[in-house]
């Protein structure tokens, strides 16, 4: 009795574990459902994507698509530590149909695994600054999903308080209105230098700024010219001075992008640094705060202030999926009514010529949208630079703010980075 | 079935899971993290390419790797010590007769079992806005700056939260031990003579050394793989002064796509803790006193 009852508890024991082990390598999520009524097995079209904030608005439009077309089943996963969970997806062998990836070097680092979408019906229709981003090997990968600027976001009342009727066009302006500000007892900056990416957006003029980004970017890497020669850099560093100067100062490197945020939201601050994704927060803290966006200007030359404006986030559709078709019907469905959710539910600003921007999208995205018509829009070139370089420069400017080097010695820094990015 | 054959199946049975976990979880990432910190790759290509110890090499000349290794030192050196003595005092302060000393030992246990992201979070909330506040209202000089601002104030400001977190956890252990020593030792020295402070120093501390060599495994060990306070409350800030090595792996491996470079970190970071916290338990095991 005793031997066969001990025998059993070792039999079960390593039964268990050893069904535990294997678990992992059957395949736990099968890509086909069945449906109950008719034994069918029908398509099951896994999507996995960043913005939590729209997590909802999301799961909707996959309950109306899957509500429209019974022969497929689409399921969406939103998720806030988004690149980790994508590359353990793909690294357990469960990887999305259809996911989202920034552009230029993330958009690079997945293009072995993703689907040419060249020749879909929606992508004669892209916004022509959504391309370069997308565009491998002369194919064309992403389903652009919205447009984001990054500028100066203002409020209107405190700045006609102060008596500046027009908003600054050039860096002198954009110098007396902080000082007018500052004259009429108004804070006039806050800025967020705790975080990294005001910090990297306000980094990138100086490259953004150029001729031809992307070449410029080109001979850095091919080190034909070093970071010390781009004309802009310096007045980069005068617009972190200026922040510093009439906001926090060198404290501004304890301050959050919340306290930020909501200090603007409440009317004790008159600008931030930031882009058009603050209306959220800022209208749930004050919904009748009256604010505008204008481009950082960054020279004296009107001419040349441009906003940054690209797309944080492309659809694209892996191509070792068993549904690619089927994921390519899914999106030309969201093009096709890219008003009704891309727009009105999501509040993107649309990345497509056809989709047409509404009022609703709030202030922000109004301003934004002059720049877009005018032309007036720049690269985000932090997508493009060597992989792992963009958190590098956090680091070199917060020590900067920090007092802790020059701006030769900063720029040295930056470079020394950069080398190390490059030559691997 | 012979009894030795007996006694080996049940070992197994007891053993085997225990073994089994220690390898799918800890032994098989570890080889995992070794290969990879001799190849190249992002954590997304589908290929991987072999550089040898291309990875190592430029860990040499990565500065911020060096003051990653040296904050983290810096700051297990000090944690290691407050939490310990934090801990160690208030077991001695409610080990006494206290009428409230449930109370208070339930109380100073409670932060621990709060997370400690979400404890970033609460306490960046209180040193940057409410330490103003205490500033303006009293006009000390040291309240009136932001010290997630400050390189010195930042790494005061992880190990203050760092020590009220886990004082309580210590405290736990410390009273156990505490409540272990026996009564009729205490009351024999005190008959000859021994003063409290005699007591303490030559009865009580040698006796609850295996509870010292235990805390200070824990303290050492927690605060060498110390991560979120890190993360949630000064980031790493700034300038990358508070970024504590595990934090850095991290972003390396996993914000900056920088994945095998973050594996040869992270297995450098094994040998130096393996290294110290071995000599650490086998100096202040000798030092254990047997009843």
């Amino acid at each position: 009795m005793k031997k066969w009852f001990s025998s059993a508890i070792v039999f079960t024991v390593l039964a268990v574990l050893v069904a535990g082990c294997a678990g992992g390598n059957t395949k736990s999520g099968t890509s086909e459902s069945v449906d109950a009524n008719k034994g069918e097995k029908k398509p099951v079209i896994k999507i996995l994507q960043n913005k939590i904030e729209i997590t909802d608005k999301v799961k909707a439009m996959v309950a109306d698509y899957n509500a429209y077309n019974p022969d497929v089943v689409v399921e969406v996963q939103v998720v806030k530590d988004y690149l980790t969970m994508l590359k353990t997806r793909f690294a357990s062998g469960d990887a999305p149909d259809i996911f989202t990836t920034a552009g230029y070097n993330p958009m690079a680092s997945w293009s072995d695994k993703l689907v040419d979408l060249s020749n879909e019906p929606w992508m004669g229709s892209v916004s022509p600054l959504t391309i370069e981003g997308m565009t491998m090997n002369g194919q064309k990968m992403g389903f652009p999903l919205a447009f984001e600027g990054f500028g100066v976001v203002y409020n209107k009342d405190l700045f006609a308080q102060a008596g500046i009727d027009t908003p600054p066009t050039t860096f002198s302006e954009l110098k007396a209105a902080a000082e007018k500000l500052k004259a009429a007892g108004i804070k006039p900056y806050k800025e967020a230098y705790q975080e990294g990416f005001p910090l990297y957006h306000i980094l990138n003029l100086g490259f953004a700024y150029e001729q031809d980004p992307l070449a410029t970017l080109a001979k850095l890497e091919k080190q034909e010219m070093k970071l010390a020669d781009l004309p802009f850099l310096n007045n980069v560093f005068d617009v972190l001075d200026l922040g510093m100067k009439y906001g926090e100062g060198q404290e501004s490197l304890g301050v959050s992008y919340d306290s930020q945020v909501s200090d603007f939201a409440t009317g004790k601050i008159a600008m931030i640094n930031n882009g058009v994704w603050t209306i959220d927060p800022i209208t749930k803290v004050n919904a009748d705060i009256n604010i505008g966006m204008f481009a950082l200007p960054l020279t004296d030359n009107a001419e040349e202030t441009k906003m940054p404006i690209s797309v944080p986030g492309y659809y694209v559709i892996n191509k070792d999926s068993k549904h690619v078709e089927e994921s390519k019907k899914f999106l030309s469905w969201l093009h096709e009514n890219g008003e009704k959710y891309l727009v009105d539910s999501f509040k993107f600003f649309p990345a497509f010529t056809d989709i047409k921007a509404t009022d609703d999208l709030g202030p922000l995205a109004k301003d934004m949208a002059a720049y877009v018509e005018s032309g007036k829009g720049i690269t985000w070139t932090q997508s493009a630079w060597p992989v792992g370089y963009r958190e590098d420069t956090v680091k070199r400017i917060q020590a900067y703010i920090g007092g802790q080097g020059d701006r030769e010695q900063t720029i040295a820094e930056l470079q020394k980075d950069w080398d190390n990015r490059v030559n691997k | 079935m012979k009894t030795g054959m007996r006694n080996a199946l049940t070992y197994i049975v007891f053993v085997a899971p225990a073994v089994l976990f220690f390898i799918a979880f800890i032994l098989f990432p570890l080889i995992r993290a070794i290969i990879y910190s001799f190849q190249d790759w992002d954590g997304i290509a589908s290929q991987a390419s072999w550089v040898g110890w291309g990875n190592y090499k430029r860990l040499l000349d990565d500065t911020d790797f060096g003051k990653s290794l040296a904050f983290t030192f810096k700051y297990v050196a000090v944690t290691a010590v407050l939490f310990n003595l934090s801990g160690f005092l208030l077991a001695l302060a409610l080990n006494m007769a206290l009428k409230s000393r449930n109370l208070l030992r339930t109380g100073f246990f409670l932060p621990h079992v709060v997370g400690s992201v979400i404890i970033g979070f609460i306490w960046q909330f209180i040193i940057v806005q409410l330490f103003g506040e205490i500033g303006k209202a009293t006009g000390i000089a040291l309240f009136q700056k932001n010290w997630l601002s400050m390189p010195d104030m930042s790494f005061w400001s992880i190990v203050i939260v760092a020590v009220w977190h886990s004082a309580g956890y210590f405290m736990v252990i410390y009273l156990a031990a505490l409540q272990g020593v026996p009564r009729d030792l205490l009351e024999a020295s005190e008959i000859d003579g021994a003063s409290r402070m005699r007591r303490l120093w030559s009865v009580t501390l040698p006796l609850i050394r295996p509870a010292m060599t235990v805390c200070f495994f824990l303290a050492i060990s927690s605060s060498f793989k110390a991560f979120d306070l890190n993360f949630s409350l000064t980031r790493g800030g700034p300038f990358g002064s508070t970024e504590s090595l595990a934090l850095q792996i991290y972003s390396d491996a996993f914000v900056k796509n920088l994945f095998t470079y973050g594996a040869a970190k992270a297995v450098i970071f094994f040998l130096v803790l393996a290294g110290i916290t071995l000599v650490q338990v086998g100096v202040m095991k000798r030092k254990e006193v047997e009843m």
